[in-house]
C-alpha cells in the first residue's frame, strides 16, 4: 500500500515539538540515571526512576509518532528502536565493566 | 600570543600556528554573525557597504574554516603523542600552513571588499562558487585540495613510519581520508540546481552528521586520556563503538532530509528512524565520562587541565542538546516540510555546532597552552570561568530566542499561510518573531563579551599559573 506523507495542523505543531524534545530528555534521563546508580553516585532505589524515564521516553516516541501520523510499519520500527534502547545502556556498561576487570584485575567497581 | 619555554614536537609547533589562525578566525565569525543579526534588526545598517548576504557568508564560512584549522591543530597536536615519533614531512606542512592562510585571507578580502560578480565563470572562479558553507572561489577550492593531501600524507607518513600506531590514529586516519575525499563532492557544478545541491549535501551534512562526530570522539577520547587519565583501552573499546553507530545512524540518518531532493519515500522512514538514533552514541560517550568519572573519584587522580575539562564537559551537554534535543525537534520528515528554511535550522545551528564542535577545540586550545608551557596541572582562572560562562550562557539563549522567533514563523508562514510569500512577509513582522531577533542579538553580545576574555585567558593564564606556583613554592621554603 503507497502512503503519502500527511498534512499536520497547526495545533500539532507545539505537542510535536515538546514531545519530541522529551524523547531526548528522557532518553538522557535514562541513561543517566542508570549509569549514576551503577557507578554508586546514587541509591539503587533510583534504577526505579530510570526505568520510568524509559517508559516515558517510550510514551513520548509513540504519542510523536501518532501526531506526525506515520506509516503503521515505521510506528512498529520506533517501537522496536525503544527496546533497543531499553538494553542500550546495560550493554554498554557490561562491555566496560568487562573490559575495566580484563586491564585492571583490582578494579571492581 | 605564545612564550616558548617547554619542549615541543615541530608537529606541536605546527599545531600551535593551526590553532593561533583558528582563534582569529573564531572572532571573525562572531563579528560577521553580529553584524548580520545587527542587519536582520535594522536592515539598513552598513547597507550597500557589507550586505547582509556578505556578512552572513563571512559568519558561516569563517565558522568552518576555523572548526578545520584547529581540526588539523588538533591531530597535529595529538599526533607525535600517540605514534611516538615527530610528523614526517614538517617544512611541507609549515609551507602549507602558510599558504592555506594566504588564501583564506585573500579569500576574505576578495568577500568583504568585491562581494558579487557578473554570474559567469569568472565569478565561479575568482569571487564564490555560492555554495552554502563553502563558498569558496574555484581556485581556492582547489589550492585546498592540495593542502589537505598534504596534511593527510603527513599523517599516513608519520603513521606509518611509526613504530606503534593507537586505535585513535587508526579511527583519525580513517575518518579524515572520509572527510576530505567528502570535500571533492563539493566541486561538482552542474547547471541544474537539483543535481547540484545533491552533490553539495555531501560534503556538508556527512561532514557534520559524520565524520566531524567521529573525528571529536578521537580528540574527546585523547582528552579524557589526558586530562582525567582514563584507560587507554576502554577510550579506543568506546572510539570503535561510536564509529560504527555514527557512520551508521549519521549516513542514513541523512534521509531525513531526502524529500527535498526527490528521492522514494521509503528513503523519509529510514532517515526518520537513524536520525532519532543519531543522539544514542552521544549518550553513550555521556555513559562513558560518568563512568570514568565515578571510577577514579575519591582517589587523588586529579584533573590535570581544568579549563580543558570543562569545555570537554561544556561539549557532552552541547552536543546532546544541540545535535540532540534541538535536531530531533525539527529534522524528521513530517515536521520538517514546514520548519526547512525557517529560523529552526539556525536554532539548532548555533546550539549544536557550537556544543558538538567549539566547545571541544577551544578545550585544545587550552590543551595546547599547557603544553607549550610544560604545566603539570592546569587551574581554571576567573577569565577562564567568565569567558565559558558568558559564550555557554549565551549560545544557549541565543538558540532559545531562535527556537521562539522560529515558532512563530512556522506557525504563521507555513502552517496558516503554507509557505507562500504573504506568509513569509507577516511572519517576519510578528512582535514575538523580531523579539526573538533582538535576544539574539543580545545574547551575541555577550558570546562576543565571552570570546575577547577567553583570547585574554588562553594568553594570560599560563603566566599567572607560573607566578603562583612561584608563590606557592617560596612559601613552602622555610625562613
Amino acid at each position: 500500500m503507497e502512503y503519502f506523507m500527511q498534512d499536520i495542523p497547526p495545533g500539532d505543531f507545539l505537542p510535536i515539538f515538546v514531545s519530541s524534545a522529551f524523547v531526548i530528555i528522557f532518553g538522557m534521563a535514562y541513561a543517566g540515571f542508570f549509569t549514576f546508580v551503577k557507578i554508586k553516585v546514587l541509591p539503587k532505589y533510583y534504577i526505579y526512576v530510570a526505568y520510568l524515564s524509559w517508559f516515558m521516553l517510550a510514551a513520548c516516541m509513540y504519542y510523536l509518532g501518532t501526531l506526525l501520523r506515520v506509516e503503521p510499519y515505521t510506528e512498529k520500527v520506533l517501537m522496536g528502536a525503544m527496546v533497543g534502547y531499553l538494553i542500550f545502556p546495560h550493554a554498554v556498561f557490561f562491555i566496560l565493566q568487562r573490559l575495566h576487570e580484563e586491564f585492571e584485575p583490582d578494579s571492581k567497581n | 600570543m605564545w612564550s616558548s619555554n617547554a619542549r615541543l614536537y615541530e608537529s606541536q609547533k605546527i599545531a600551535v600556528k593551526y590553532f593561533t589562525v583558528a582563534v582569529a578566525l573564531f572572532g571573525a565569525q562572531l563579528l560577521f554573525g553580529l553584524i548580520a543579526a545587527i542587519q536582520y534588526l535594522y536592515p539598513s545598517f552598513l547597507f550597500n557597504t557589507l550586505d547582509f548576504s556578505i556578512a552572513r557568508m563571512v559568519h558561516i564560512n569563517a565558522l568552518v574554516v576555523w572548526l578545520l584549522y584547529a581540526m588539523i591543530g588538533s591531530v597535529y597536536w595529538l599526533m607525535p603523542e600517540e605514534t611516538g615519533i615527530d610528523v614526517v614531512g614538517a617544512k611541507l606542512a609549515n609551507l602549507a600552513f602558510y599558504v592555506l592562510t594566504a588564501a583564506v585571507a585573500v579569500v576574505v578580502v576578495v568577500y568583504i571588499f568585491v562581494q558579487v560578480g557578473p554570474g559567469n565563470e569568472m565569478t565561479t572562479w575568482l569571487i564564490t562558487e555560492g555554495r552554502e558553507y563553502i563558498e569558496a572561489p574555484r581556485w581556492a577550492d582547489i589550492g585546498i585540495v592540495v593542502v589537505v593531501l598534504i596534511f593527510l600524507g603527513n599523517v599516513y607518513a608519520t603513521v606509518i613510519k611509526a613504530q606503534k600506531r593507537t586505535g585513535i590514529m587508526t579511527v583519525l586516519m580513517a575518518d579524515l581520508l572520509a572527510l576530505a575525499g567528502l570535500y571533492l563532492c563539493g566541486m561538482f557544478y552542474t547547471s541544474n540546481i537539483s543535481v547540484d545541491q545533491y552533490w553539495w549535501w555531501w560534503v556538508i551534512h556527512l561532514w557534520v552528521e559524520a565524520t566531524w562526530e567521529v573525528f571529536v570522539a578521537c580528540v574527546g577520547g585523547y582528552m579524557l586520556m589526558k586530562t582525567l587519565g582514563a584507560n587507554r583501552q576502554v577510550v579506543e573499546m568506546w572510539l570503535w563503538i561510536e564509529v560504527a553507530m555514527m557512520f551508521g545512524s549519521g549516513i542514513l540518518g541523512l534521509g531525513h532530509h531526502y524529500f527535498w531532493i526527490g528521492t522514494p519515500e521509503y528513503w523519509w522512514e529510514i532517515g526518520a528512524l537513524f536520525s532519532a538514533l543519531e543522539p544514542v552514541p552521544l549518550v553513550g560517550l555521556f555513559v562513558h565520562v560518568l563512568y570514568d568519572w565515578g571510577k577514579e573519584r575519591g582517589k587523588g587522580n586529579n584533573i590535570k587541565n581544568t579549563p580543558a575539562f570543562a569545555w570537554l564537559t561544556v561539549e557532552t551537554f552541547g552536543n546532546f542538546l544541540g545535535a540532540g534535543v534541538w535536531g530531533f525537534m525539527h529534522t524528521l520528515p513530517q515536521i520538517n516540510l514546514y520548519t526547512h528554511g525557517t529560523q529552526w535550522p539556525a536554532a539548532h545551528g548555533h546550539l549544536a555546532f557550537f556544543g558538538a564542535y567549539a566547545a571541544i577545540l577551544i578545550g585544545m586550545f587550552y590543551m595546547a597552552v599547557q603544553g607549550k608551557h610544560g604545566i603539570k596541572e592546569m587551574r581554571m582562572s576567573t577569565a577562564t570561568k567568565w569567558s565559558i560562562s558568558l559564550i555557554t550562557g549565551g549560545v544557549l539563549i541565543m538558540t532559545v530566542s531562535l527556537t521562539l522567533s522560529a515558532y512563530v514563523q512556522t506557525m504563521v508562514e507555513r502552517g496558516q499561510f503554507g509557505a507562500t510569500w504573504e506568509g513569509y512577509f507577516i511572519s517576519q513582522a510578528q512582535v514575538w518573531f523580531v523579539q526573538g531577533l533582538g535576544w539574539r542579538l543580545a545574547a551575541g553580545l555577550a558570546v562576543f563579551v565571552g570570546f575577547v576574555l577567553l583570547v585574554y585567558d588562553l594568553i594570560t593564564i599560563a603566566k599567572k599559573q607560573k607566578a603562583v606556583a612561584a608563590e606557592a613554592e617560596a612559601e613552602a621554603v622555610p625562613a
